[in-house]
């Protein structure tokens, strides 16, 4: 259980609220930008906040492209995607042109708002759990996470789908296919929740 | 109801804690890193964090302390005071801020808010306005440093979605400190036009004002600051936060 969490620095979001919370969970971490360093991790976060195509140009830019669709497909390394991450892991978006990695069978698409429910959904929103459910703690009866988002991810393939969420449409908000996870809240900024979360996957996703 | 969000917004003076009263006033509430510390544990939903004297000052931003406050917080927190380039905000992003708001650089510089938008995405800029009600029913904004805006709030508001602002937030001057409840007339006519969350600011003197507004404009999100730091009528300092169950009894 001494293996680090290496984050992917690729200049898209807030790392230090993922690495300052796995702190708070005695689990250690590190965020680099370096392929040669992820070519040793162990277990990967790939976060992300902003354009899904400034994502993919930023991956590419640094060289980090290649190296983590290797770790991931090759060598199976486990790695979970938060938010843009997340959809990353998907074959494309509707908010870009580039292709994603394509390691999950699914589509980034636009959330349709409603009077209540504007774009971008921003806040906490219930999860319903239909897989891996002890990630999911149920603190005074809700199950619930932060979320921050324009895009959601379309999976094709329903047995991929971890947990939905309900916004106007319901949508897969965590995805997990062999080793790769993807969810589209902030678990780092879930509290209870997320840290319950990020504890079992640094503990038992292989 | 898990949807509605209700924020502690807490105003920073040199690193103290100060509450207003209409934008006057600071009384002093506590100190910052205590005070987070206790929202966080409190569960609130999220956090706005505002310096007030920041865009005043030639002082540069003290990150290493901004990056302190952040590590104790487990939920969302926004920054707002001083964002006024890319550089800026780059930094603050990285020590933990998630969402920063923009008030006097947008008034500067509006391509400001695009490039910061097209850089961290939308979601990430809450635009936030400050106004005031003139004699004649007009709603007046007001910018930190004097500067008049030909806009009408309502063109403001738009102007600022138009350049890709992903939250407004709107602070009625007059009635900041009072918790007389939000000025609902206006966030109605904002919630018509206005197709990014807004969220509403000043005023709120207990849950039922967040939900008069709920039910009229369809407006989910709450900020408030002596609500969530005085307790009582002699407006003891004493931080607090309503229970999951008050907020579900509320908006049912």
């Amino acid at each position: 259980m001494s293996d680090i969490i290496t984050i992917i620095d690729y200049g898209m979001g807030n790392l230090n609220s993922i690495s300052n919370m796995l702190k708070y969970l005695n689990i250690s971490s590190i965020i680099t930008d370096q392929p040669e360093k992820i070519r040793h991790a162990k277990k990967l976060i790939l976060p992300g906040i902003g354009a899904f195509d400034s994502a993919v140009n930023n991956l590419k830019e640094r060289h980090l492209w290649d190296c983590v669709n290797q770790m991931v497909s090759d060598h199976q390394i486990p790695i979970l995607g938060i938010c843009l991450g997340m959809q990353l892991m998907t074959k494309s978006s509707e908010e870009g042109q580039q292709l994603g990695f394509g390691w999950v069978n699914a589509e980034t698409k636009k959330l349709i708002p409603s009077k209540y429910n504007k774009i971008p959904h921003i806040g906490w929103n219930a999860v319903t759990p239909l897989r891996f459910k002890n990630y999911f703690i149920n603190y005074h009866d809700e199950i619930k996470f932060y979320f921050v988002h324009s895009y959601y991810t379309d999976c094709f393939e329903p047995e991929d789908v971890i947990a939905t969420t309900q916004y106007n449409h319901s949508f897969a908000c965590a995805f997990q296919k062999n080793n790769m996870m993807g969810v589209q809240f902030h678990p780092e900024k879930s509290h209870l929740y997320g840290m319950a979360f990020l504890k079992h996957f640094y503990e038992h996703f292989r | 109801m898990t949807n509605i969000r209700i924020i502690p917004c807490l105003l920073m003076q040199n690193k103290k804690l100060v509450k207003t009263t209409r934008f006057t006033k600071p009384q002093y509430i506590g100190d910052p890193l205590n005070t987070v510390k206790i929202f966080n544990n409190l569960f609130v939903d999220e956090i706005i964090l505002l310096d007030i004297n920041q865009s005043n000052t030639n002082k540069p931003i003290d990150f290493n302390y901004l990056k302190t406050l952040a590590s104790e917080c487990f939920i969302p927190i926004c920054y707002g005071g001083g964002v006024d380039s890319l550089e800026t905000a780059k930094k603050l992003y990285e020590i933990g801020y998630e969402k920063l708001s923009i008030n006097t650089a947008a008034s500067n510089d509006f391509k400001l808010i695009k490039t910061l938008s097209s850089y961290f995405g939308s979601q990430s800029i809450v635009c936030s306005i400050d106004y005031k009600k003139t004699f004649f029913n007009q709603y007046k904004i007001t910018i930190h440093n004097k500067k008049k805006i030909k806009y009408s709030l309502i063109d403001y508001a738009l102007m600022l979605e138009d350049q890709s602002a992903g939250e407004l937030m709107i602070n009625a001057i007059e009635r900041d400190g009072l918790m007389t409840g939000y000025d609902i007339d206006l966030l109605a006519q904002l919630a018509e036009k206005i197709s990014i969350p807004i969220i509403a600011n000043c005023g709120a003197g207990k849950l039922d004002h967040m939900k008069n507004v709920y039910e009229r404009t369809g407006i989910n999100a709450f900020a408030a600051g002596s609500l969530f730091v005085y307790k009582g009528p002699l407006k003891a300092v004493l931080l607090n936060y309503p229970s999951r169950s008050e907020i579900k009894n509320c908006f049912k």
